[in-house]
């Protein structure tokens, strides 16, 4: 079977013939091949193409293939970078990577034309007097640390807005945190507030961590894969690839969703609902489940709370019900939820996945909280195959968010209480010194609060906080960084062009220009610096499925570009704290994370990480583990919890049928009512939160190092964990997951009308929220304008829900820059259906107005049966005019981006889900008319 | 090539294909009259400048013409394209030599008057009918060929035996009522040649008349064989020519194919023999013009319409039969 | 002896445009031309599928039998090449190619202009030779296939290939088309 009995050696002068793939490739579903006595690790059979591993093929002198992963979507696919002479000039595909297998979609194979796009920024430029000049770097930063000086003495330290990025390694993560708070202030977050906050909030509520709870590959074992608005042929393509191979397995493939999408087409069923109604499609599921006596009464009882007071809300939802609420028939929801129930494939558990189209609403959080306790009614979390998977978005919003860029939690998901602090400065203090009362003397105070332990403005309202005066914090914003992050991509960016010509000073840091650049109508005030892109330097990255994986430096800053981390820097130096911000590689900054994120335990060390990259090869891509070499038994990525330097990973949260030295995981005793006491987590009506475990039928909770109940393994920062771990215990405790989150404000989900809702009667029986006076740190609106808007159905008959394009990604500054991306989709467009246009006189790929209350968009027709006559979508990666104008002239010339169009995010509804503040882009009313 | 390249050359080549069968049935018509023949003579200009429009229209439009003239008969063994443009080549050559033994004959040719050509040509001028029918023959082999370029599977609407009865009647139609018009051109200027232009006129009546029959007979047929097809996705394609020639894009050039190239030249030719029988030739060769003018019309409106409306097997939906199909067998 | 073509595993195919891609990254194929598409039928309707087109390198190729100056062959090992120095741009193979796959760039950047490469046939080489051709041919590797996100385009020897083809067509015996 082998060409050659090989000892172990790495992938890079492992060589496999073309015949002994054949061999590979031509065995039926026969035994996996790998780990065979000592014979060098081959990767377990993979069913569909392989050619040559390109590691395989003979090196070419002055040609060097680099291992690297792409900077798109959270899958993070691996790939070879290939550089001459210090230039990429392509990429070549890395086959060994088990999540991907050498595939990419078209973003990804276009990363060396991005790389080296011609529109990128080059240098640091600033806005004089209407027009772009050019500056030095000393310039610019100088003139930056002075303002913020000036901001920081004048009107407090809240009074500067620092909108991070998600696309940066885990070290700039960590370090634009540590400089937020090094300036004094919480008023620090990046995108997944307006991607993926309500799954945190959602998934941690529910099983005690907020992340994805299986992986990429897992899904292969699945028995049913459940799509609720989740469009993965559009978002994450890769994974299809997975997915059909559990198709091809024999599990089945739904795709619930508004629209017809690319990956309902690959399903096995459809089904369509009305955009902001899946908690009732959902409910409509469990009703029939439990009435039915499918649910799985064992892992309720022993590894759950609160389903009794569940089971009273579901009792409501039956499917008359459900039908007439969410468009989807009665008898459909019967099948669906006997279908969840009883998944093809014997013995294997169903799987819920979702993106966006679940997240961004104002009943965010419910939505997720709905799934997990899909989940957990039959029991399908913590089991291959099973769990539920949430589909992040950017390359590193996993690894962004894992460090907390965000403005309620500092790295690794503390709070901002004292102890969390402390925690932290500890951390730091080992770097260079730094005590807890200079950085309280940072802070400022408001209405007898530190606003150290206040949650910060968020990404999706920081505008607010430059217009309305009644902000809840000293003074309004007065300075902004849009650093890596697109504008276009937040909700009411009418307010937010205001905004941005209202404060004294805009930075712009990205490599590009952005809208960052263009979007603001003003003569002077905007600095923009060029970044680095990932690929002009080292780090970690995080996908979704936890597992983080070393970048190579595939080329040295190109034009006059600096990494983030080097920008921070030379701030800090400016500002008097460089000391914390002088490190000697990413590697050292790894390990200082290392040292500090207890709570997900992110212990992957730096040589771990790049040792599994040279091993590559001994990884299966059916569970990502190595089966054989140095590396075996660990898990690709080494996914947190990372308890040690000998823990493999933990690639499914939650499995407790494996001890914890194998991987194996329990819910953490995060829950934890008034009164609680150590070793006694009970909830707010005085039931056990101690659930079953492995080994421990009554649970235990969580522990100190020493292994006495308390929450000592959140702050010690020299336990290894290895004595408890090798009494199959689980540091952060055995509990239970709740059906019940007695903390938010609807403890059980229930179903809300969105904002702007097309059924006045429903708005009368399910409303919103009451108005909110203090959602960090900005009023919030719910029952006052959804009773204002309670018939603008009327005026605005359908229903607009916005997406993604498989071409483009976020705000699209980097993909509409590029021209084969440009090629295949040039132009913004909205989906309307054939019956629709006909109604409006309207021929595909003319223009059209799509307007709402905020304003409109000038944009062609793309007339489709993906929608229903009901429904209009529209990508959301678009910028560069502004209700149908053009506004290309105020990019600094040369680095506008080729392809540019409207963005729908100047339409979408100001509406904000009730617990993170994430914005409600997927349902509003519309009214559609030509142009 | 554009569509525009590809009906100038077809029509025109054709046209000069036709125009030299004209002079051959001239030449056999006038026998030994003098003065019949030095009438007819004028007709032997059409040929020659027609087929060097047509050779223009085809190199214009290639990437490299140059290169073209130079290789386009490579590929005889397999390329009907190489084949005709071998025999386009020779019937050119042969044309040339025709209309040389026609212009430069001593006694009535055009061209009698330049130093040195007509004392080469004068022992070969006996030949001239000779030459004339293998001119003739390789002229309408040249037609076969060029059908036959376009008969094949990537172009379903085209391949159908109505392409080269297409060609062919172009090539008479055209042709004859070109030289045909020329001649009345010369009568209606020198009014001389009064009995062999008749003599003519009724014999290019009589073909056109039978030719507009056979056209419209073609016509009819095209549409109906149109609709059967061997595979799903040549009747995708097919179908779709179907469409665009009766309802869509070229609905409009079809009608007006059928209007002036048919009606009109079937009126134009009952008003052609009207005056010709009364002997009124003056009135007869003015409408003799109209008349290729009104067939002319109708010939490039036709082939418009045969290459615009037609569909390519690579433009229809993917297809999926050839794409098995092109797997081949496994070995 | 190898035999390289291509199979496409339509199914799986989504339409993420990375063959399109990588093959415009590899083969430098400029603006406005391509050699790999993705084309949709049935769009937003139960039924849409997805087929990657592409030179096929048919087994006995429709337009090596057209091409009038012979600048098409097919090589032993089954790739059908162009020989742009004898292309005169005539069109003919893209009418006889049942896929269409045949293109004819215009309004080129001035370089490949003079390079004289308007109007002259392109296609895939299974990345053996890149739009402006090289003295030395490369060594076969279509990486659009080994790109596909899906897996759902197979390139490489049909020996190797056509079994996996076979397999991932295979469904279990279970099947559930249904659509709301």
């Amino acid at each position: 079977m082998a060409t050659r009995a090989n000892s172990i050696g790495s992938c890079t002068d492992f060589r496999m013939s073309r015949r002994t793939f054949t061999k590979l490739t031509a065995l039926g579903t026969a035994a996996a091949l790998s780990g065979i006595g000592n014979v060098g690790a081959y990767p377990t059979k993979f069913v569909d193409n392989l050619i040559e591993p390109a590691s395989a093929a003979p090196a070419v002198p002055g040609i060097d293939l680099v291992k690297s992963n792409c900077s798109h979507c959270a899958l993070g696919c691996g790939f070879l970078g290939r550089v001459e002479d210090g230039v990429c000039t392509g990429i070549e595909p890395w086959v060994e990577n088990p999540i991907n297998r050498g595939a990419m979609c078209s973003k990804g194979t276009s990363i060396a034309e991005m790389l080296n796009s011609e529109t990128r920024l080059k240098e640091p430029m600033k806005k004089v007097g209407g027009k772009w000049v050019k500056i030095s770097w000393n310039e610019a930063l100088d003139e930056i640390a002075n303002k913020m000086k000036e901001i920081k003495t004048t009107y407090g330290p809240d009074s500067i807005m620092y909108i991070g990025s998600a696309k940066v390694t885990n070290e700039e993560c960590y370090l634009f945190r540590k400089f937020a708070a090094f300036n004094g202030t919480n008023n620090v977050d990046h995108q997944a507030r307006i991607c993926h906050s309500t799954t945190v909030a959602g998934m941690a509520n529910t099983w005690s961590y907020g992340a994805m709870t299986n992986s990429w590959n897992d899904m292969r074992n699945s028995g049913l894969i459940f799509f609720c608005g989740e469009n993965a042929a559009e978002s994450h393509p890769v994974s299809m690839q997975h997915i059909l191979e559990a198709k091809r397995r024999g599990a089945k493939f739904i795709v619930a969703d508004p629209r017809f999408t690319k990956s309902a087409a690959l399903a096995d069923q459809y089904v369509q609902f009305r955009p902001g109604t899946d908690i009732p499609l959902i409910l409509g599921i469990c009703h029939e489940i439990i009435k039915n006596d499918w649910h799985n009464k064992d892992f309720i009882e022993k590894r759950t709370y609160g389903f009794e007071q569940f089971k009273e809300v579901v009792d409501k939802y039956p499917p008359e019900v459900v039908e007439d609420i969410t468009w989807v028939p009665a008898d459909t929801i019967r099948q669906l939820a006997y279908d969840w129930a009883h998944p093809p494939r014997e013995g294997r558990p169903a799987c819920i996945c979702w993106a966006m189209g679940a997240t961004q609403h104002t009943v965010g959080t419910n939505n997720i909280r709905v799934f997990a306790c899909l989940s957990a009614l039959m029991g399908y979390v913590g089991r291959p195959g099973g769990g539920c998977n949430a589909f992040r978005g950017h390359d590193n919003v996993q690894g962004a968010t894992d460090m907390c860029v965000l403005s309620h939690w500092l790295p690794s998901y503390y709070g901002l209480d004292e102890g969390s602090w402390k925690h932290w400065i500890g951390v730091w203090n080992e770097h260079a010194p730094i005590t807890f009362e200079e950085m309280k003397a940072k802070f400022a105070e408001y209405n007898g609060k530190l606003l150290m332990h206040v949650n910060g403005l968020t990404v999706s309202r920081w505008y607010e906080g430059v217009l309305d005066p009644s902000v809840k914090q000293p003074n309004p914003v007065k300075m902004v960084f849009v650093w890596g992050h697109s504008l276009n991509s937040i909700s009411e960016m009418k307010k937010m062009k205001t905004a941005l010509e209202e404060v004294e000073l805009l930075v712009g840091v990205d490599p590009h220009a952005t809208i960052a650049s263009s979007l603001a109508d003003r003569p002077d005030g905007i600095i923009i610096l060029p970044a680095s892109t990932v690929f002009e330097k080292a780090g970690s990255v995080s996908n979704s499925a936890r597992q983080v994986q070393w970048r190579n430096k595939l080329v040295e800053p190109l034009f006059d570009s600096k990494p983030d981390m080097e920008i921070m820097k030379e701030l800090a130096d400016r500002l008097g704290f460089g000391a914390h911000f002088t490190y000697d590689s990413p590697e050292d900054v790894l390990r200082e994370i290392n040292r500090g994120a207890c709570v997900i335990m992110m212990r992957e060390s730096p040589e771990r990480l790049k040792r599994q990259q040279e091993y590559c090869c001994a990884f299966s891509c059916e569970d990502c583990q190595a089966k054989s070499g140095p590396v075996k038994g660990e898990y690709w990525g080494l996914p947190w919890p990372c308890w040690n330097d000998e823990h493999p990973g933990t690639p499914l949260l939650y499995r407790n049928d494996i001890p914890v030295s194998e991987g194996g995981n329990e819910f953490r005793t995060r829950f934890r009512g008034a009164d609680s006491t150590p070793g006694n987590p009970v909830s707010d009506d005085g039931v056990s939160m101690l659930g079953a475990a492995y080994g421990y039928p009554e649970g235990y909770d969580e522990m100190n190092c020493d292994g006495t109940p308390g929450s000592g393994w959140k702050f010690e920062l020299d336990c290894d964990w290895k004595d408890v771990i090798a009494q199959n215990k689980c540091p952060s405790g055995a509990g239970k997951a709740r059906f019940r989150a007695w903390n938010l404000p609807d403890p059980v989900p229930v179903h809300r009308e969105p904002i702007e809702s097309p059924r006045p009667d429903l708005v009368d029986k399910y409303p919103t929220y009451d108005d909110v006076e203090d959602h960090y740190r900005v009023k919030c609106l719910y029952k006052t304008i959804q009773q204002e808007r309670k018939n603008l159905v009327n005026d605005y008959p359908l229903i607009l829900t916005t997406g993604r394009q498989v071409e483009h990604m976020g705000g699209g500054a980097e993909t509409r820059s590029c021209h084969y991306l440009v090629e295949l989709q040039p132009e913004m467009y909205a989906e309307i259906n054939p019956e629709t246009a006909m109604g409006l006189g309207v021929k595909h790929w003319d223009y059209i107005w799509v307007e709402t209350l905020r304003g409109r968009c000038k944009v062609r027709a793309y007339v489709t049966e993906r929608v229903n006559d009901k429904t209009v979508f529209m990508p959301y990666h678009w910028a560069g005019w502004f209700e149908g104008v053009s506004y290309e002239n105020r990019w600094p010339s040369g680095t506008g981006e080729l392809a540019l169009g409207d963005s729908c995010n100047i339409i979408t509804v100001d509406g904000y889900d009730r617990s993170t503040n994430m914005q409600e882009t997927k349902a509003c009313l519309c009214k559609v008319y030509p142009v | 090539m554009s569509h525009t390249a590809y009906v100038v050359f077809t029509v025109f080549s054709q046209m000069a294909v036709g125009a030299l069968i004209a002079m051959v049935i001239a030449d056999f018509l006038a026998k030994k009259d003098k003065a019949a023949l030095k009438f007819f003579e004028t007709g032997a200009w059409v040929c020659v400048p027609v087929a060097v429009i047509s050779l223009i229209a085809m190199l214009s439009h290639e990437a490299r013409p140059f290169l073209a003239m130079r290789s386009m008969n490579a590929n005889l063994a397999t390329s009907w394209l190489s084949r005709e443009s071998l025999v386009l080549t020779v019937f050119v050559v042969l044309a040339v030599i025709y209309t040389v033994l026609w212009l430069f004959e001593p006694e009535y040719g055009s061209l009698r008057g330049i130093p040195l050509i007509p004392k080469i040509a004068k022992p070969f001028i006996p030949l001239r009918k000779a030459v004339g029918i293998i001119s003739l023959i390789v002229g309408i082999v040249f037609l076969g060929v060029s059908a036959k370029a376009y008969m094949i599977p990537g172009l379903p609407s085209l391949n159908q035996s109505t392409t080269p009865l297409f060609f062919f009647i172009t090539a008479l139609l055209a042709g004859i009522t070109a030289v045909a018009a020329v001649l009345s051109v010369k009568y209606m200027m020198k009014r001389e040649g009064e009995e062999p232009l008749a003599r003519y006129l009724w014999i290019t009546v009589g073909i056109a008349f039978v030719m507009v029959i056979v056209l419209i007979v073609g016509l009819l047929v095209n549409t109906s064989m149109l609709q059967i097809a061997e595979t799903k996705y040549a009747s995708v394609a097919q179908t779709e020519t179907l469409t665009s020639m009766k309802t869509g894009e070229y609905a409009t050039q079809y009608i007006a194919r059928w209007v002036i190239g048919v009606g009109l030249a079937l009126v134009c030719l009952a008003a052609v023999v009207l005056p010709l029988k009364k002997k009124d030739l003056a009135k007869a060769s003015a409408l003799t013009i109209a008349l290729f003018a009104v067939v002319l019309i109708g010939e490039i409106l036709g082939r418009a319409v045969f290459f615009g409306a037609n569909v390519p097997l690579g433009e229809v939906m993917p297809n999926i039969e050839a794409f098995y199909a092109a797997i081949g067998p496994i070995t | 002896m190898t035999t390289y073509k291509f199979l496409n595993v339509i199914e799986k195919c989504i339409d993420c445009g990375g063959c399109f891609a990588i093959c415009k990254d590899q083969n430098k194929v400029p603006e406005g031309t391509a050699r790999m598409r993705v084309v949709t039928i049935n769009e937003g309707k139960p039924g849409e599928k997805n087929i990657p087109i592409s030179c096929m390198h048919c087994t006995d190729p429709p337009c090596v039998a057209a091409c009038p100056t012979k600048a098409l062959s097919k090589r032993e090992d089954g790739i059908v090449m162009t020989d742009k120095s004898k292309c005169i741009g005539c069109g003919y193979c893209g009418w006889a190619c049942p896929f269409g796959a045949p293109q004819y760039p215009h309004d080129l950047p001035e370089n490949l202009k003079k390079l004289g490469l308007e109007g002259i046939m392109d296609k895939c080489t299974l990345c053996v030779q890149p739009f402006v051709p090289e003295e030395v041919d490369r060594e076969p590797k279509p990486r659009c296939a080994l790109f596909c996100a899906t897996k759902a385009r197979l390139g490489g020897d049909i020996a190797e290939i056509l079994p996996v083809y076979n397999e991932a067509k295979v469904r279990s015996t279970i099947s559930y088309q249904e659509h709301v």
